[in-house]
């Protein structure tokens, strides 16, 4: 007895070979679309990763990034007013010397 | 490349790696839908829902079996559920099992020493379902009796009586013809 496990083997007709093969096409594009979704989900994962970790190291960075910011702001402000001063000062270096003048001129000297 | 890489492959999608399976074991799926169906028709949607699920659960694939056997049970249960569904399929009563007339009855024992291989395929299809199912899973598939009765959830006594009157059958069918 020979080929005795192919007892039951029968060719099926070419049509319906090429209807599955057409049927099959189709879950199989579907399974593609799964596999490219799932690759893009796994790309998303890292990239997400590095949002939150930013995202993180900014949130603990901050209050000293505020500290240095509010120093700057009180540089600024602390030079604003050493410049007022500086004209205040101008301002009265130069009355000082109209009153001198002032002074010379009512002296008649 | 073995079968087991190209479901894999499958489950992923690829369409040449069905191709190459499917032209490798189409005959066994459509040869085990017809046999078991006797129709021609039924067998060709049979067999197409078969190929469909072997996609759908590609990844679910345990390499515990050989992948033909794995195609092939979800052949012979999509045939079973048809067959079931239009009542014929007779479950095995208790009785039947007393009539065992033999330990195990090997594969030349049951089709004989047969010369014309289209004449004992015609008469292997005109035997009831259950007996079909048995003579495949042992010819076929090289199953034990135990095994055989596992699989189609019945006790070894009930497989020795299918397979002792598939044989008594097929005797009879080639003597006649």
């Amino acid at each position: 007895m020979k080929d005795i496990k192919n007892l039951f083997d029968s060719t099926p007709p070419s049509y319906h070979s090429q209807n599955i093969l057409r049927e099959v096409e189709k879950l199989l594009s579907e399974k593609r679309l799964q596999q490219r979704r799932r690759a893009l989900a796994w790309l998303a994962v890292p990239a997400l990763a590095s949002f939150f970790g930013l995202y993180v190291w900014r949130k603990q960075e901050s209050p000293q990034m505020d500290f240095l910011a509010s120093e700057d702001m009180l540089q600024t402000i602390s030079d604003e007013n050493n410049m007022e001063m500086i004209a205040d000062l101008d301002l009265l270096e130069n009355l000082d010397t109209l009153e001198k003048w002032n002074g010379k001129d009512e002296t008649g000297s | 490349m073995e079968d087991s890489e190209l479901l894999k492959k499958i489950a992923k999608g690829d369409s040449k790696s069905f191709a190459a399976l499917f032209e490798k074991y189409k005959s066994k799926v459509y040869g085990t839908c017809y046999y078991l169906v006797s129709d021609k028709a039924l067998a060709e949607d049979l067999s197409q829902e078969t190929w469909i699920r072997v996609v759908k659960s590609a990844q679910d694939y345990q390499p515990i079996a050989p992948v033909i056997s794995w195609i092939l049970r979800i052949a012979r249960n999509a045939c079973y559920n048809e067959l079931r569904s239009r009542n014929r399929w007779v479950d095995l009563d208790g009785e039947e099992e007393q009539q065992v007339p033999h330990d195990q009855l090997s594969v030349e024992e049951i089709l004989g020493n047969f010369e014309d291989e289209s004449r004992l395929k015609e008469a292997i299809i005109k035997l009831p379902p259950q007996q079909k199912m048995a003579l495949m899973l042992v010819i076929q598939e090289e199953k034990s009796h135990s095994e055989v009765a596992q699989e189609m959830s019945c006790s070894v006594g009930a497989i020795k009586v299918l397979l002792f009157r598939a044989r008594e059958s097929l005797r009879r069918r080639l003597e006649e013809s």
